[in-house]
């Protein structure tokens, strides 16, 4: 059973090798596409990494609800609703929206994720050592 | 110039490795432009190798119903030059097949001919690669080749001759890239036996 710090360092070493990023550029608060350069092939690359890494399987529409973010149910003029937002919510309870809930245009989505989020994700998928 | 990256397949494993060869001949017009008084393979062709080595492997294993496209490459490694005269040996090693993509890792080989001896191998190169797959909805073609011309480069390359599923039966070309192929073919000539 994983610690918390030992996910972190698996996420860690994922994002270096998908990314070629630094060990030290992959701070908890560091956001994948702002901070750390991924872009959006680079996010099947680190889910291909994570599953090897914790051997399990991830539906990228988990970790990346594109369809929420497509929909004209909860998106409108390029902004996700309130309806959309609780929905990414209901679907991300291992994230941290609050950023993006201030400008919650579709394309800054990306950009809100951190390592800390990806961190939360796994937590909830493996049995934590508390 | 035809954008044919490998020659010949020599091990074919669905969905799990591969062996491919390409012969270099100081004909290839690559030879020419890359640097012009030295003649070298460009390592950008011997990553296209590699990934056709790979994707086509990836194809195969989802019956070629969707177009595998190279995303990415995560890492790409160059141990020594390759040169006309000498042969390249793709090895790749599948390692993920996804809903939306693949990844493959390969290594290239050079084979050094000698004098009265067999050839001196040596690692030449190490790439890890990202394959998308690319479907409809994406508002794209489905397919990159027509399928009959996906049939006939396959089968210049030995994938039915050689090819074996997982369990080690011959590959068998999927219903519907034979009736394209047959369907390209036209109807047969009227003395033919199939007449």
């Amino acid at each position: 059973m994983p610690t918390r710090d030992e996910i972190f360092e698996k996420i860690k070493e994922a994002l270096v090798e998908a990314l070629g990023v630094d060990d030290e550029d992959v701070t908890r608060e560091a956001t994948l596409v702002g901070d750390l350069g991924a872009e959006s092939i680079d996010f099947l690359d680190i889910i291909f990494r994570l599953e090897k890494a914790f051997n399990f399987e991830i539906d990228r529409s988990e970790l990346f609800p594109e369809e929420v973010l497509t929909s004209p149910k909860y998106v409108q003029d390029g902004k996700v609703t309130e309806e959309g937002l609780a929905e990414l919510k209901k679907r991300m309870p291992f994230a941290n929206l609050a950023k993006f809930e201030e400008n919650p245009r579709v394309q800054e989505f990306g950009k809100a994720l951190t390592v800390n989020d990806i961190c939360g994700y796994v937590e909830s998928k493996v049995q934590v050592e508390s | 110039m035809r954008w044919f990256w490998i020659d010949r397949y020599v091990e074919f494993v669905r969905a799990t490795r591969a062996v491919g060869v390409k012969c270099l001949s100081l004909g290839g017009e690559q030879f020419d432009k890359y640097f012009h008084y030295y003649p070298v393979m460009p390592p950008s062709l011997i990553i296209e190798g590699i990934a056709q080595t790979g994707g086509l492997v990836v194809g195969e294993a989802l019956a070629f119903a969707c177009s595998v496209v190279l995303a990415k490459v995560s890492k790409a490694v160059f141990h020594r030059l390759a040169f006309p005269g000498q042969t390249l040996r793709y090895e790749i090693e599948v390692q993920d097949i996804g809903n939306q993509g693949a990844s493959v890792h390969g290594k290239s080989y050079v084979l050094i001919p000698r004098l009265d001896a067999e050839p001196e191998t040596e690692l030449q190169a190490e790439v890890e690669l990202l394959f998308a797959f690319v479907d409809e909805a994406e508002d794209r073609p489905k397919e990159i080749f027509h399928p009959p011309d996906l049939v006939r480069w396959l089968r210049s390359l030995g994938v039915w001759d050689i090819g074996v599923d997982e369990q080690g039966q011959p590959l068998q070309l999927p219903e519907r890239l034979r009736l394209a192929e047959l369907d390209a073919a036209g109807p047969p000539l009227p003395n033919s036996p199939s007449a």
